[in-house]
């Protein structure tokens, strides 16, 4: 039986620096096609030119709702700057629109990761359960654990990760049951599924590419290839993301 | 027929278990590597179907380049045919570099590798004896590259000093350095690019193959610096036909131990 797959780490519609070609959609849905991905959750990516992040979002969910297999995963922003709708009313449209998740860009988006500056897009996403998306080029993994210790019942997943970050990657998950790891690009660590899941079981461990920076095969093999249950496997290709989208709180 | 990359959906081992990783590791470093046996490393590769891996202690940025040869000298004997060995060569004095190779390959390694991490470029000629020893023997030789100005001068000063070796370009295009990499690797028959590269950026296993041609390409994993069975996917999921991902698996890296007179053992 082929294994389903949820990625979590992946996008489209953005353009790098110095190229004049964004990233099309239809790159994406073939690269799901070609590697048999069944659903995906997509930001905007390379994000760095996506200035207005309504603009952003607005055409994410324009793409997801022509293609049931792509889950939104928006940009959010606390409304410490009195320019965007309050933070309740984001999560509730980002919910309006099937979003799986949203994601954070401090820097990006000149904003800090101060309990003062950003605890209200926190408490509103943990209040429905939305996950929040942790790119390592934009939050630190200190920055996730102290979200995670304020916010036991908000979902983060770490993107991004680094294979020489296992050191604290590790007591991370270990110390907040609520912070999952994409497995996508960069998290290249010999026999780290089988002993991440010795330590701390599968529960937290997510698929992710890391399209469309990565080869995302890598992602797969990884995965395919890992010494692990077949149950195990199903979980970190799409059991885990299924259950986090299920918990949900959705009105 | 199925493809290398259907076989892989399944997580089946490839190519009848034929595949070569010329790029390998061995021993502890200073990131946590969880698992740092010589059992769980044959483990992968019986998993993904790789026949042998070409390790090189991770000393080679250090100078207990020999207790590090030591290391991985227990563990190609433990596991005859499937870990073979890189010698690591500290410059102290240049003998004595040519004398830890020649003992090395007395011992039953395969190849040299040279890391300038340490901060001494493999021009330096406390490295000349034991490269000409190498070029005597036709050895492959493993160079970590990154793609700077000052590696692609010294491999391309190296290739043309020591014809008779297979050079290894380590990271083939890290640091955005593929059309240079791609450029010696035209000029030099004996230079190799090897496709180890923890991102493993999207296109550029294309990009090398489209430039200097798929008989020049050849798989190294870094492993278990990185994850072998992450690694071999950018090569099974790049968009080039299965005969060049073969090659690149397999088939040039047999030609280059062959050249060596190196024939791994079949799996037992």
């Amino acid at each position: 039986m082929t294994t389903r797959l949820f990625d979590i780490q992946t996008g489209f519609g953005g353009v790098k620096k110095g190229q004049t070609t964004p990233i099309a959609l239809e790159d994406c849905l073939e690269t799901m096609a070609k590697l048999g991905i069944a659903k995906a959750l997509v930001r905007i990516i390379p994000d760095a030119q996506e200035v207005d992040v309504c603009m952003a979002n607005d055409r994410l969910f324009g793409a997801c709702a022509k293609h049931p297999e792509l889950v939104p995963c928006p940009i959010a922003v606390p409304a410490t700057g009195r320019d965007l709708p309050d933070e309740d009313t984001q999560v509730v449209g980002f919910l309006d629109h099937n979003s799986g998740a949203a994601v954070i860009r401090p820097a990006q988006d000149y904003w800090q990761l101060t309990p003062w500056g950003s605890d209200d897009l926190f408490k509103a996403m943990a209040g429905r359960a939305l996950p929040l998306v942790c790119p390592g080029g934009y939050v630190s993994l200190r920055d996730i654990g102290a979200i995670a210790g304020r916010f036991p019942d908000l979902p983060l997943i770490a993107t991004e990760v680094g294979y020489r970050d296992h050191r604290t990657i590790l007591p991370l998950l270990e110390t907040f049951p609520n912070v999952h790891l994409s497995i996508g690009n960069n998290w290249t660590v010999h026999r780290g599924l089988e002993k991440t899941i010795e330590a701390i079981g599968p529960e937290q461990l997510l698929f992710g590419t890391g399209f469309p920076a990565a080869e995302p095969t890598m992602a797969l093999t990884q995965l395919m290839y890992a010494d692990i249950s077949d149950e195990h496997r199903r979980l970190i290709a799409a059991g885990n993301m299924e259950r986090l989208q299920n918990a949900r709180v959705i009105q | 027929m199925e493809t290398l990359l259907e076989t892989a959906r399944q997580g089946l081992p490839l190519m009848n278990s034929a595949v070569l990783d010329l790029h390998g590791h061995f021993g502890r470093y200073a990131q946590a590597i969880p698992d740092l046996t010589a059992k769980g490393l044959v483990g992968v590769l019986d998993r993904v179907g790789v026949k042998s891996i070409v390790v090189s202690h991770m000393q080679c940025i250090s100078w207990h380049a020999s207790e590090g040869n030591d290391e991985v000298l227990e563990a190609t004997r433990a596991h005859p045919g499937r870990i073979l060995g890189y010698a690591l060569a500290f410059p102290v004095f240049s003998a004595a570099a040519r004398h830890e190779l020649e003992r090395r390959l007395g011992e039953g390694f395969v190849g040299l590798k040279l890391h300038n991490s340490n901060g001494i470029p493999y021009n330096h000629p406390g490295y000349a004896d034991a490269l000409a020893l190498a070029n005597e023997r036709r050895l492959p030789v493993l160079l970590h590259t990154w793609g700077t100005q000052q590696d692609f001068e010294i491999v391309r000063e190296l290739a043309g000093r020591y014809p008779d070796c297979a050079f290894l370009m380590a990271h083939a295009g890290a640091g955005d350095g593929a059309k240079r990499c791609i450029q010696l690797a035209g000029e030099f028959e004996h230079v190799y690019l090897d496709t180890a590269f923890s991102a493993g950026p999207r296109g550029l296993v294309e990009e090398l193959v489209a430039g200097a041609g798929a008989g020049k390409v050849v798989f190294g994993s870094d492993c278990y610096f990185f994850s072998l069975t992450q690694q071999i996917g950018k090569v099974v999921g790049s968009r080039i036909s299965d005969e060049e991902k073969r090659c690149i698996l397999a088939g040039n890296a047999e030609a280059i131990l062959r050249r060596a007179d190196i024939t791994p053992l079949p799996i037992p």
